[in-house]
């Protein structure tokens, strides 16, 4: 007797994610990046009396939020790349690719698996940054805050910036090391984040690489002496961030060593 | 006799130009079976290939009547299998590890884990960590994987390398329960005692190349008066023997040498014929050059 296997695309896929989140989360490497990333927000946008005096928009949490998505965010997707990078691997290493192979289970289904899990994964991280450090930044500011006025902009900046910035990270970190020499992508990716770490606000349209301070963050807030928004730059940071993540996705889809022949 | 497994004129090179399997041929029905063979004889190749992982060059390979290349997904329906090299996520508990790979397959129900884990008798250590356990519970939950979904045909690589004689004993017994009901187990290993114990029918490899299939008893029929005991005084005397005899085992006593032989010419006068066990027949196989 043998079992019936059913299972629809997303169902097996759902498994996949579900157990790629669950071996994120208890990555004690992970927690120590997001720590390290929470200690430097901290230092930079605490609203303490020095902090106030040297950021004139401090007391607004618009720009509160604005300011930790282009500075400190960065420090911690730059840490998840880093630990993203062996989710295709770490199946080699511990014989579990084996396992899927050997399973009713296609390749597109692996795949969507492991970059969805390293999507939701970067995404739920940067969001428990921004809410965390918003909820400090409320509970410690010595000045009379709404709520919904700490809400609304931390909502934009999860769904505006953190959700194409994320899936950026969480695509590119997973499927890149797949198709290419691990140490070539650690490469350009720490050249990326150098580039955009020395990039810093400007009232000029900023440059479409950007991850976390390109224009798509003035949606978030905006300077009251350069209150435009350059929409073709938007889009292009919006294009860059989904477009890149969309080719390597489909770029680990196309090799055809990752997975069993005739799949 | 059921004929579960159905390997037909199967070969496999590889792109570096290294002949993995050449025209290898046999069946496999119910019941536990043996692959025996070397290291780099071609058993994990021939079980990757079984399992769908591997495309084989040439030849067909039929699993419960569906053909590996063209009803890869059916097949795959029907299979467990336990590779050699398997360290799992050593950050997932026993039971995460087993509904994970359960979910891979598309079975929900979490009672068919514990289910599972209940034949390996690992349910009592569903909630430890991989990293925590030692190499024997690893391979039961190696095994426990495989048997989600009660598939018909189970193949496992190299099930008991590394294990201590408990642990061997265990998973033998887990090996033979699973067999029954005409369920098929295709063993691989270089163990010759686990084939011994479980098999009746086995097929020994050499060098890609099928060198027996058929019953174990019909293995050690082909050595049967041919096993020699050999009482050596010195080691003088044992100098030089490997080029007259096949040398099977050499036991050093107060007393002397005693050493086990192939001697099917009666080239040795003193020499005591012995009962011809499995691993006789298997070392044969091995060091055939002699016999050939």
């Amino acid at each position: 007797m043998f079992i019936v296997w059913e299972g629809s695309i997303m169902r097996k896929t759902g498994v996949i994610v579900r157990y790629e989140l669950k071996m994120q989360f208890g990555r004690p490497a992970v927690w120590v990046v997001f720590g390290a990333a929470v200690l430097l927000c901290q230092l930079d946008s605490f609203p303490s009396a020095v902090n106030l005096a040297r950021l004139e928009f401090l007391p607004q949490p618009a720009y509160f939020i604005s300011r930790i998505m282009s500075f400190d965010v960065l420090v911690l997707l730059f840490g998840l790349m880093f630990l993203l990078a062996g989710r295709l691997s770490v199946d080699e290493r511990t014989g579990v690719k084996s396992l899927f192979m050997a399973a009713p289970l296609k390749k597109s289904q692996y795949a969507a698996g492991k970059l969805v899990g390293g999507f939701f994964f970067t995404f739920l991280m940067l969001c428990a940054f921004l809410w965390f450090n918003m909820a400090v930044y409320f509970a410690a500011a010595p000045f009379s805050l709404s709520v919904s006025a700490c809400v609304f902009p931390l909502v934009k900046a999860c769904l505006v910036c953190g959700l194409p910035a994320s899936l950026f990270v969480g695509f590119v970190s997973v499927a890149l090391p797949g198709v290419m020499d691990v140490r070539l992508f650690y490469m350009l990716g720490a050249v990326l984040f150098g580039v955009n770490a020395a990039n810093v606000g400007s009232a000029e349209a900023m440059p479409f690489y950007l991850i976390t301070s390109g224009d798509l963050v003035r949606l978030i807030w905006r300077h009251p002496r350069w209150p435009f928004v350059n929409w073709n730059s938007v889009l292009a940071n919006v294009f860059f961030l989904t477009g890149t993540a969309a080719a390597a996705a489909v770029l680990l889809l196309i090799k055809r060593d990752l997975w069993r022949k005739g799949s | 006799m059921d004929r579960n497994i159905e390997i037909s004129h199967v070969s496999k090179k590889y792109k570096n130009g290294v002949t993995a399997l050449d025209d290898v041929s046999f069946t496999v029905g119910s019941g536990v079976f043996g692959l025996l063979g070397h290291n780099g004889a071609g058993k994990t190749t021939l079980m990757k290939a079984l399992v769908t992982i591997l495309t084989p060059s040439s030849g067909t390979i039929r699993v419960c009547g569906r053909d590996t290349a063209a009803q890869g997904a059916e097949v795959r329906k029907r299979i467990g299998y336990l590779p050699q090299e398997l360290v799992m996520y050593p950050s997932l508990s026993v039971f995460d590890f087993v509904n994970y790979m359960a979910g891979t397959k598309g079975i929900r129900d979490k009672t068919k884990v514990h289910e599972a884990l209940k034949a390996v008798e690992m349910e009592e250590y569903a909630k430890r960590k991989i990293g925590q356990l030692s190499g024997g519970m690893k391979r039961r939950v190696g095994i426990a994987q495989a048997l989600i979904g009660e598939p018909q045909i189970l193949v496992v690589d190299e099930p008991t390398a590394g294990l201590d004689p408990e642990e061997r004993v265990r998973f033998r017994s887990v090996l033979s329960r699973y067999a029954r009901g005409g369920r098929t187990v295709l063993l691989s290993t270089h163990i010759v005692e686990d084939v011994h114990q479980l098999c009746e029918e086995l097929a020994v490899l050499r060098r890609g190349k099928l060198f027996y299939a058929g019953k174990a008893d019909g293995l050690m029929q082909r050595v049967e008066g041919k096993v020699k005991l050999l009482c050596l005084e010195d080691e003088r005397q044992l100098a030089g023997l490997d080029r007259k005899a096949v040398v099977l085992q050499t036991t050093y006593e107060k007393d002397g040498i005693r050493v086990r032989i192939m001697d099917d010419g009666g080239n040795f006068a003193g020499a005591k014929t012995v009962t011809a066990t499995l691993e006789d027949a298997y070392v044969y196989c091995m060091g055939g050059k002699y016999y050939a």
